[in-house]
């Protein structure tokens, strides 16, 4: 809250945020633009891969679809020479040596495994190899019922068949031969040799993952390389309606996605189909994308790490930025703070000199006047108003760190725990006082009542913070620093600490009022509430000490103050008396009351070591008992302030009014301008700060004793 | 009849306290400090410090020089109110006692009454 409230480091802030911002925007731009750059690329390719592997099958399939015509071709021509030749010549040849001349035929065409010459009955009369049966009958062959009953003209070409004369498997071409009259005179058939095909297509490179097919027009499937013998004569009628496909399929013959292209062999029908698998194909192209890819991660990624790196560089600079004007910031303050308190220290010496002078001569001139004349009663006035003034300079030589108080082994709990239970007394029904103090028995090097005045005016404040009830949280605990702390009012070193949090439930603090909680006469209670001066002297109570505060408030939720306190390692030592001989009593008898059994001891110890008869009482009721059943017995009354039954003013005043001349020394651990005058107001004699001093206490009973005597 | 040195710069207050002391019944000298001491045996010098935290024991250093033995009382406008009369600021300073401004005749001569004349 503090740091967004610094006029300059705002927009500060703001600039780093927006190059940040921007810096940011520009990495993810390269990066998205190199990504997409090489998506393009991947993409082109992949392109360029599809049409190349479209164009190279599609040219296979033509190339190899003509080849397959040519073959096809080759056999016909065969056959239509057979056919003319046997229709003018046979019958001048002896009929045993009409196999010689078929094998003859035969012998110079490679693709043609047999040929036969059936006739008009049916009857196989020859054939090229004569390891068949005699008289082989294929009137039921469907090469011969087309040329037969003309259902083709020219040339036919039957499915795949078992050759009967050989016993394998093979595609017959047929042709019709005639009489001199025309009529059906048989059919010369050649059985084309499918192996030599499959070799030729075998000799073409296709690559890993590619088949060449060759299919009749009815999806049957003739012949495949690589061979797939569970495929042959399965019908595939998708694959003929294909043509050159633009996109990968699901191949049905091996049930992969191919690309896939056919072509029609001309003037028969059949169709090649060249196919070649999809992953085989992408593979160098998936192979470049992966490399893509990786490029653009690792180009993303190092953009990233350049962003990280730039980001996490601005934020040091902007964090050193930050702390370089918080520290101007807190200079600033702490020159400001300075020098109101060296205006305030010279202003409150001049002041106490006039206010010294002022009540000396009105109380000599009070002396000369006569009691109850107005000239008394105006008197009277100047003085309560010089008495006021002093309290006034006295908060203000407080906060301006010019007066010089006791430094003396102070324990913080035992401050904080007496001011506690004061706040705790006179705490409204609705605010809840939660407590933990857990720093034990550390202390610090300063005077006891400073310190109280810090956590009663920050009490206070968060009291006057919960109008309509809440929490006041207060926590005192030891801390070590081990590395030097920023905080809003000052700078830690590193070292023990005593931490002491103040938090309320409150309405908090707005951001521009917390700049100037800590400057002197800055209050936001109404006028003539508050003097203003209350955080001023813990400013300078705490920077005294060589302490610093922070300050934590959220509007609505409440504040907290944090007060660091240097804690010392000293031991405490006893107070060194002041080298001299300290007055004594004459066998006095001192009356001493304190709730404390162990103060009382500790006083009855020190009284009668100064040569008076102390008397004990731990309680402030028996204590008025004993004094009003022998008013006379005691010489001094030495009691504490805080008690539970009776405090120590209320104390005084009954014992007072019982025996006025008897003379009443007070004891508080805090004291305060309120209590000085509330004593003095009852005749009280002296006020002496706890822990009570073996000198002062000799003093003030001597002084005592001497006005008793008076 | 006990003699009591005063160094007091303010006009006002120096002749408060020759009155107050006088009526008491020592014999009082008091001087500014810019004027030259008063070479009189004294029993008591009280002494107005100016800026005590800053000056520390040299504030009270000449006057030990000049009257050396002599118990001294600090007086200045800038000791807190609650300061101990006799406390850790007294030891520091190297002084009997000391008394925050603006004092009171009591305190005054109670304090000079418990050094020069203990045994009342």
């Amino acid at each position: 809250m503090i740091e967004n409230s610094d006029p300059i480091a705002q927009p500060a802030g703001l600039r780093f945020k927006r190059l940040r911002l921007r810096i940011v925007i520009l990495g993810v731009l390269v990066v998205i633009a190199f990504a997409g750059s090489s998506a393009y690329d991947a993409w082109r390719s992949y392109g360029s891969t599809l049409a190349a592997t479209h164009r190279e099958i599609a040219n296979v399939a033509t190339a190899l679809a003509e080849q397959t015509a040519w073959t096809f071709e080759g056999v016909d021509l065969t056959l239509r020479d057979t056919a003319r030749w046997y229709q003018s010549d046979s019958r001048k040849i002896a009929p045993e040596r009409l196999d010689e001349i078929l094998a003859n035929r035969s012998a110079g065409v490679r693709q043609i495994r047999l040929i036969t010459i059936t006739d008009a009955q049916g009857i196989q009369r020859h054939r090229s190899r004569g390891s068949s049966p005699p008289d082989l009958d294929v009137s039921d062959r469907s090469y011969f019922i087309a040329q037969r009953d003309r259902t083709v003209a020219g040339l036919f070409m039957s499915e795949p068949l078992i050759s009967r004369s050989e016993g394998r498997p093979g595609i017959f071409l047929s042709r019709r031969l005639e009489d001199e009259t025309g009529a059906f005179a048989g059919v010369v058939a050649a059985i084309v040799n499918l192996e030599d095909l499959q070799r030729f297509y075998a000799a073409v490179t296709l690559g890993g993952g590619g088949a060449v097919q060759l299919l009749r027009d009815n999806g049957q499937l003739l012949m495949r390389d690589p061979p797939d013998p569970n495929a042959i004569e399965k019908k595939f009628p998708q694959l003929v309606s294909l043509g050159a496909a633009e996109s990968p399929l699901t191949n049905p013959i091996d049930g992969k996605r191919d690309f896939i292209a056919v072509a029609r062999v001309r003037d028969t029908p059949l169709f090649l189909a060249v196919t070649r698998e999809e992953a085989v194909a992408l593979r160098s192209w998936h192979d470049e994308a992966i490399r893509l890819a990786a490029r653009s991660a690792v180009v993303a990624l190092l953009g990233f790490v350049g962003v990280g790196l730039l980001w996490r560089q601005l934020r040091r600079i902007e964090t050193g930025e930050r702390a370089l004007r918080a520290s101007e910031a807190q200079l600033r303050q702490s020159q400001k703070m300075e020098a109101m308190g060296t205006l305030a220290g010279g202003i409150a010496h001049d002041f106490n000199n006039i206010l010294g002078a002022i009540l000396g001569y009105g109380e000599l001139a009070q002396q000369q006047s006569a009691p109850d004349t107005p000239m008394w009663r105006y008197i009277d006035n100047v003085m309560n108003a010089a008495e006021r003034a002093k309290a006034l300079v006295d908060r203000i030589l407080g906060f301006s760190r010019s007066g010089l108080g006791e430094r003396a082994h102070v324990r913080v709990q035992s401050v904080i725990e007496e001011t506690l239970e004061l706040i705790a007394a006179s705490l409204p029904v609705d605010i809840r006082l939660e407590k933990t103090l857990i720093a034990g028995d550390a202390a610090l090097i300063g005077d006891s009542t400073q310190l109280h005045q810090v956590a009663m005016n920050l009490c206070t404040n968060a009291v006057h913070a919960m109008e309509h009830g809440g929490v006041l949280n207060v926590l005192l605990e030891r801390a070590d620093l081990t590395e030097a702390r920023s905080v809003s009012r000052g700078i830690l070193s590193p070292g023990p600490y005593i931490r002491l949090v103040i938090a309320d439930t409150g309405v908090g603090i707005p951001p521009e009022v917390v700049e100037r909680i800590f400057d002197p006469f800055f209050t936001t209670r109404g006028v003539g509430k508050g003097t203003g001066l209350g955080l001023s002297l813990v400013h300078g109570i705490v920077s005294d000490l060589g302490g610093a505060i922070d300050v934590k408030s959220t509007l609505g939720e409440g504040t907290r103050f944090e007060i660091w306190l240097p804690a010392t390692t000293e031991v405490a030592k006893p107070a060194v008396e002041a080298v001299r001989e300290l007055p004594r009593g004459r066998g006095e008898t001192v009356m001493i009351v304190d709730d404390e059994p162990m103060l009382v001891t500790l006083a009855e110890e020190m009284l009668a070591g100064l040569g008076y008869e102390p008397v004990g009482f731990e309680s402030s009721r028996a204590a008025l008992q004993v004094f009003r059943s022998k008013p006379e017995r005691f010489d001094l009354i030495l009691t504490d302030e805080a008690m539970p039954e009776l405090v120590g003013t209320e104390l005084a005043r009954e014992i007072r009014l019982l025996r006025p001349a008897v003379p009443v020394i007070l004891m508080s651990g805090h004291g305060g301008a309120a209590l000085a005058q509330r004593a003095a107001a009852i005749g009280v004699k002296e006020v002496l700060h706890k822990p009570l001093q073996r000198a002062d206490l000799a003093e003030a009973l001597a002084r005592a004793v001497s006005s008793a005597k008076c | 009849m006990s003699s009591i040195v005063i160094y007091e710069a303010d006009d006002l207050m120096r002749g408060l306290l020759q009155e107050w002391l006088t009526r008491a019944g020592y014999s009082v000298s008091a001087v500014s400090p810019c004027d030259p001491p008063p070479h009189v045996a004294t029993d008591l010098v009280i002494v107005n410090i100016e800026m005590p935290k800053h000056a520390g024991s040299r504030g009270a250093d000449k006057i030990r020089a000049a009257y050396p033995g002599t118990r001294i009382i600090a007086i200045s406008a800038q000791f807190r109110a609650d300061l101990s009369t006799v406390g850790t600021t007294a030891q520091v300073l190297g002084v009997a006692q000391v008394i925050a401004k603006p004092l009171t005749r009591d305190a005054l001569l109670a304090a000079v009454s418990a050094i020069i004349d203990p045994a009342n």
